[in-house]
């Protein structure tokens, strides 16, 4: 069995996927110079405007000084600095910087104070990067600010688009949930992850266009890595090389997910760099109830990244046993990607069971209450997922024994 | 020759594909003319519904014989609630041109001076654009064209205005399906091994390259027409034909253009700016599929090429534009910048308008890829592969 997966996995190397994922990779690459290079910039540590892509790590130098633990005396000292600082001045002056590709080494460390102040209102924009507010006297208030803005915010969004309405208990299991958040935050430069994972949302739909192509002629009769008499006339060509296949498919799949990710990474680290790994994770999903870092829950985001690629790859395959035609199959795939961007580009809940949402934010930041207990995002994607490549196996598993090449 | 063609066309346009092919762009069009007459629907506060179909007649009725002027504007403030279409649509193009003021808020003196206003918005958008600086005459030449409009007819053209809007989403669809229907010409089956059959034969060579070339040119064309009519057609069905020979400036989204032409010539341009997109298209798969071969590899690099156009679209990053995505198929089709938009390009010491260098150098870059199709195959002759 392990030498016809092994053989299987290698026939799944050909010519479409070794071009598709080249392809892939060259848009990763070019899409993001190009459109990093062309639309940011940043004022360095000496005030001068730096344009494109040295722009982050300009920042990134200029935020070493901002690194560290957000409590009391940091932000005294980051309420003194900003006050005196070239950048406050700057933007009194150009009020449309932040909100068009600028950047300061202010906006981590400012945008999570504001936060507390604006909550469901946040955004970014020169106006909320300000520090003038009274809760700032101590860490504690700043803190209790900060909770009361998730509670408003989770409870808004509940409000206007929750599945179910909160009960007064699960509200205050919430208010429990919040308060267990730790503090203080750790403050870092983490705009490479933030491209890394702002891009990897982005051409994740292509990505599964890419592996609709790829494993449109698993079990079709018109590919060359596809299912043949002599398949079907081996002793072990329906039951095991058909499991063998679809083993192999998803071996592909989780191989080709890696390098999708890789290359995101190592383009994105190349410009902005991989600093700020440890940095929490409420400093860049401001409503994540998760005592997360940066790090982690990008692992969390990537893996069921994972989950949703490989619920794709199932459907394909089993579109493929069923068609038994590689370009209806890619077809088909296709249409099945367009209908979920759709789906997902909606405001409605019904969208967190598509596995095209298993990317996004949402997987760190939402949850779901089963009676008294919270059930994070991340946690119902990889459960669905598993459900849905259950559905999908034991659809393929049904046209093993029924297979005809005509 | 002509028999080639024939065959070839044949080949890749069978009775199943022609009508899966009508079957699509049928589908595309009621979908979009649905979305198109759900937005005129009017679902009030006390619980009444206004039909699409009561809208359209009730502007039809109010709007007989209307223009762009005072009395209408005057009229229009009278009223307390703007429900029907011709009431919104003249309150849109009112807050458009006194920068949000409703219609009620006007006074006599600014309602008097439309078309001034008109002209010193339209002074202000060249002078504050942040890409382009214009040149005195160039800024001359605009007014001048704005100019020359100094009263709109305002009357029902709600079917060209939706038509003119929904071809936007269905021009590039239709030439996404119609590369799609032509990638077996020179794309190849992985387990259909007839080339060295057929290229071995007496016509196999350079008349088969020259037949298939020609086949694509020929089947793209009379796809893209068959399409475009059964769009306009059932598009146009439910609104009617009137108001075809009014500006489009009656159109709050094309209310500030310095081109003063009417529905019915914006329809034939944006179908023309939309088949030199196809050329483009049918020219890049030509080459795609010569150099690639097989089918799904084609058709990889293919679906890659597109998705690379709606990424770039969806930053929409003016450099971009200006240099690159202009040219391509997909902003090409993107019609209403060339009418609202004011960008211009300097060649050789001419101001050209995006639409006219688009088509130009569109035109042209389908020229070069047609040329290295034709090349590459020459090579892959000379090279004896066939």
């Amino acid at each position: 069995m392990k030498d016809i997966i092994r053989l299987e996995y290698k026939k799944m190397w050909n010519k479409v996927s070794l071009i598709s994922l080249v392809a892939l990779s060259v848009l990763s690459v070019l899409f993001a110079i190009v459109t990093l290079n062309l639309q940011y910039r940043t004022i360095d540590s000496d005030g001068n405007m730096v344009k494109g892509l040295s722009s982050f790590r300009a920042l990134k130098q200029a935020s070493e000084d901002l690194e560290g633990v957000l409590d009391g005396e940091y932000i005294k000292e980051l309420i003194e600095k900003y006050d005196s600082s070239y950048e406050k001045e700057y933007l009194a002056g150009n009020r449309g910087f932040l909100g068009t590709g600028g950047m300061t080494k202010y906006i981590v460390s400012n945008y999570v104070i504001n936060y507390a102040y604006y909550g469901p209102y946040m955004s970014n924009g020169n106006e909320k990067v300000g520090l003038d507010y009274s809760f700032l006297d101590s860490e504690e208030n700043f803190y209790q600010k900060y909770k009361e803005a998730v509670l408003e915010q989770l409870l808004y969004v509940n409000e206007e688009n929750g599945l179910f309405p909160y009960s007064a208990e699960q509200i205050s299991i919430l208010e429990q949930e919040i308060q267990n958040i730790e503090t203080p935050f750790r403050i870092a430069y983490h705009m490479g992850w933030a491209n890394v994972f702002g891009y990897f949302g982005m051409e994740y739909p292509v990505f599964f266009l890419i592996l609709t192509f790829c494993l449109s002629g698993c079990y079709t009769k018109d590919s060359e890595s596809g299912v043949d008499e002599l398949t079907l006339a081996c002793a072990y060509g329906r039951k095991k090389d058909m499991q063998a296949r679809w083993i192999a498919g998803n071996l592909f799949t989780a191989s080709a997910y890696l390098i999708y990710v890789g290359v995101l990474i190592m383009v994105h680290g190349g410009i902005a760099s991989l600093h700020g790994l440890g940095a929490s994770a409420q400093t860049f999903w401001f409503e994540c109830l998760h005592n997360f870092s940066v790090g982690t829950a990008l692992l969390v985001v990537f893996f069921c990244g994972l989950a949703g690629a490989l619920v794709m790859a199932n459907l394909v395959m089993l579109v493929s046993i069923k068609v038994k035609n590689a370009k209806i199959t890619a077809a088909l795939g296709g249409m099945a990607v367009v209908l979920m961007f759709r789906q997902a580009s909606t405001y409605s809940q019904i969208k967190m069971f598509n596995p095209l949402q298993f990317k996004e934010s949402a997987l760190v930041t939402d949850f779901l209450f089963v009676g008294k207990t919270i059930i994070p995002y991340f946690a119902i994607a990889l459960f669905l997922s598993a459900a849905y490549i259950t559905v999908l196996w034991l659809g393929l598993r049904t046209s093993y024994k029924k297979y005809r090449l005509n | 020759m002509l028999e080639i063609i024939k065959i070839e066309s044949k080949r890749i346009l069978s009775k199943e594909k022609i009508l899966l092919f009508l079957v699509i762009v049928f589908l595309l069009s009621v979908c979009s003319t649905y979305v198109s007459l759900q937005q005129f629907v009017v679902y009030s506060a006390d619980g009444t519904v206004v039909t699409w179909q009561e809208n359209l007649a009730n502007a039809k009725k109010n709007l007989r014989g209307k223009n762009l002027d005072k009395n209408l504007i005057a009229a229009v403030r009278q009223w307390e609630n703007l429900v029907y279409v011709d009431e919104t649509s003249l309150d849109e193009i009112v807050r458009m041109n006194y920068e949000g003021k409703k219609v009620q808020e006007l006074t006599d003196e600014e309602i008097d001076g439309f078309y001034q206003i008109r002209l010193s918005r339209i002074r202000a958008m060249l002078e504050e654009n942040q890409y382009i600086q214009y040149t005195q005459e160039e800024k001359e030449h605009f007014l001048d064209e704005a100019g020359k409009i100094s009263e709109i007819p305002f009357e029902y053209a709600e079917g060209w205005k939706a038509l003119n809007k929904d071809m936007e989403m269905f021009v590039p669809v239709l030439l996404i399906v119609i590369s799609v229907l032509l990638l077996p010409l020179f794309g190849t089956d992985p387990k259909v091994s007839m080339n060295e059959l057929y290229r071995s034969c007496k016509f196999g060579k350079v008349s088969l390259d020259t037949a298939r070339i020609l086949a694509a040119f020929i089947v793209g064309t009379i796809l893209y027409v068959l399409g475009v009519i059964l769009f306009f057609v059932i598009t146009i069905a439910p609104f009617g034909l009137e108001g075809g020979t009014q500006y489009i400036q009656s159109n709050a989204t094309t209310f500030f253009s310095l081109y003063n032409i009417t529905y019915v010539q914006q329809y034939f341009i944006n179908a023309a700016i939309g088949f030199i997109a196809l050329l483009f298209s049918v020219s890049l798969l030509l080459l795609i599929t010569a150099v690639m071969e097989k089918i799904m590899v084609s058709a990889v690099i293919l679906v890659i090429f597109w998705v690379l156009l709606l990424l770039f679209d969806q930053m929409y990053l003016w450099q971009v534009n200006h240099y690159f995505a202009n040219f391509m198929p997909l902003r090409m089709t993107s019609f209403s910048h060339y009418f609202i938009g004011n960008e211009i390009y300097r060649i050789f010491g001419f101001s050209l308008s995006c639409m006219t260098w688009s088509i130009l150098l569109s035109s042209l870059l389908a020229g070069i890829i047609l040329l290295s199709a034709i090349g590459w195959e020459k090579v892959k002759r000379k090279k004896g592969l066939y």
